[in-house]
């Protein structure tokens, strides 16, 4: 192989070098190299040395107050999330009573039950349709984010 | 869950920056990601290794996702093919000036975003490639030659502008 082939095959895995990500052989291949070959040996160090500079670049840290609040953010988060979850549970307990005594009522004929219960399902079944429409657009809407 | 969250938050609040170069969009990324993170179905334990790049990823793509709207709100072009990309063997660069890390971070700014966000994961953040191609989704044989490439552009836009700083 001539020494230019020889140099490109190496120079690839001259980043692998640095970073220490090289099996053993291939390592040990690029350390012999580079004690023969001046132009790859100051590719190297280059490298190193921007690798360093680069690890010591300021950039401006998040504000203290700024990150106790995301946290406290996610706190208040989960109490939200856990407070309708109870909610939610109340209701459809509330609800599976109501079901249940309204039926078992005698004192109420059952036509009049039936309507009052037909009634009260479309307007159930119109509030879930109108809250899923409203749950889909909210997913789907790629312009939500764009301020105006 | 909140503690390994505030241990992150710098490092990936920096990531967020590198990317977006605007604290206040950083910011909202960070608060963004934060809340995935705590609410996610397919996210890994917290105290599991795998936690910090998957939060990386999460950061990394709603800071790309961020770039594209305002992309889409200026009209201006998210450029990842600029000629630095062809970029090999390049001229020895001045060392000495490298110290100037303000022309360092510079250089940085200006390398296209794909270029930037593999070389700060790898020589600011120290992840492996195996975190790396995880947080990229790329394969993790790819990302040695990527990042060689990436270093090369920036040897490249460094020395461009150390011989514009000369004259």
């Amino acid at each position: 192989m001539s020494k230019l082939n020889d140099c490109s095959h190496i120079e690839v895995l001259i980043s692998g070098y640095i970073d220490g990500e090289l099996t053993q052989q291939e390592s040990q291949k690029v350390a012999v190299h580079l004690a023969q070959c001046k132009v790859c040996q100051s590719s190297y160090q280059e490298l190193k040395k921007l690798q360093t500079a680069i690890g010591k670049t300021p950039y401006a840290q998040m504000e203290a107050e700024q990150l106790n609040a995301i946290l406290s953010d996610l706190t208040a988060n989960r109490v939200e999330r856990a407070s309708w979850i109870l909610i939610t549970i109340g209701l459809v307990i509330l609800l599976v009573f109501a079901i249940y005594h309204f039926w078992f009522d005698t004192s109420m004929a059952w036509y009049s039950k039936l309507a009052i219960s037909l009634l009260w399902g479309g307007g159930i079944g119109l509030f879930v349709s109108v809250l899923r429409q409203r749950w889909i657009s909210k997913k789907n809407d790629k312009y939500r984010k764009v301020e105006l | 869950m909140n503690n390994v969250l505030a241990s992150l938050t710098q490092g990936a609040f920096k990531l967020a920056l590198q990317l977006l170069q605007e604290p206040a969009d950083a910011h909202d990324v960070l608060q963004d990601a934060a809340a995935t993170a705590i609410s996610h179905k397919n996210a890994p334990n917290h105290q599991s290794n795998d936690f910090k790049p998957w939060f990386f990823r999460v950061v990394r793509n709603k800071a790309i996702d961020r770039l594209r709207q305002k992309k889409r709100q200026s009209h201006e072009e998210l450029d990842d093919n600029s000629p630095l990309n062809e970029a090999n063997h390049s001229p020895e660069v001045d060392l000495e000036r490298l110290q100037q890390q303000q022309q360092l971070s510079l250089s940085l700014a200006r390398l296209p975003i794909k270029q930037r966000e593999i070389i700060l994961l790898k020589d600011y953040h120290g992840f492996s490639y195996k975190d790396i191609a995880e947080i990229l989704n790329i394969p993790k044989g790819s990302v040695m030659s990527q990042l060689h490439r990436s270093r090369q552009a920036l040897k490249v836009i460094l020395q461009a502008e150390q011989e514009r700083d000369y004259e």
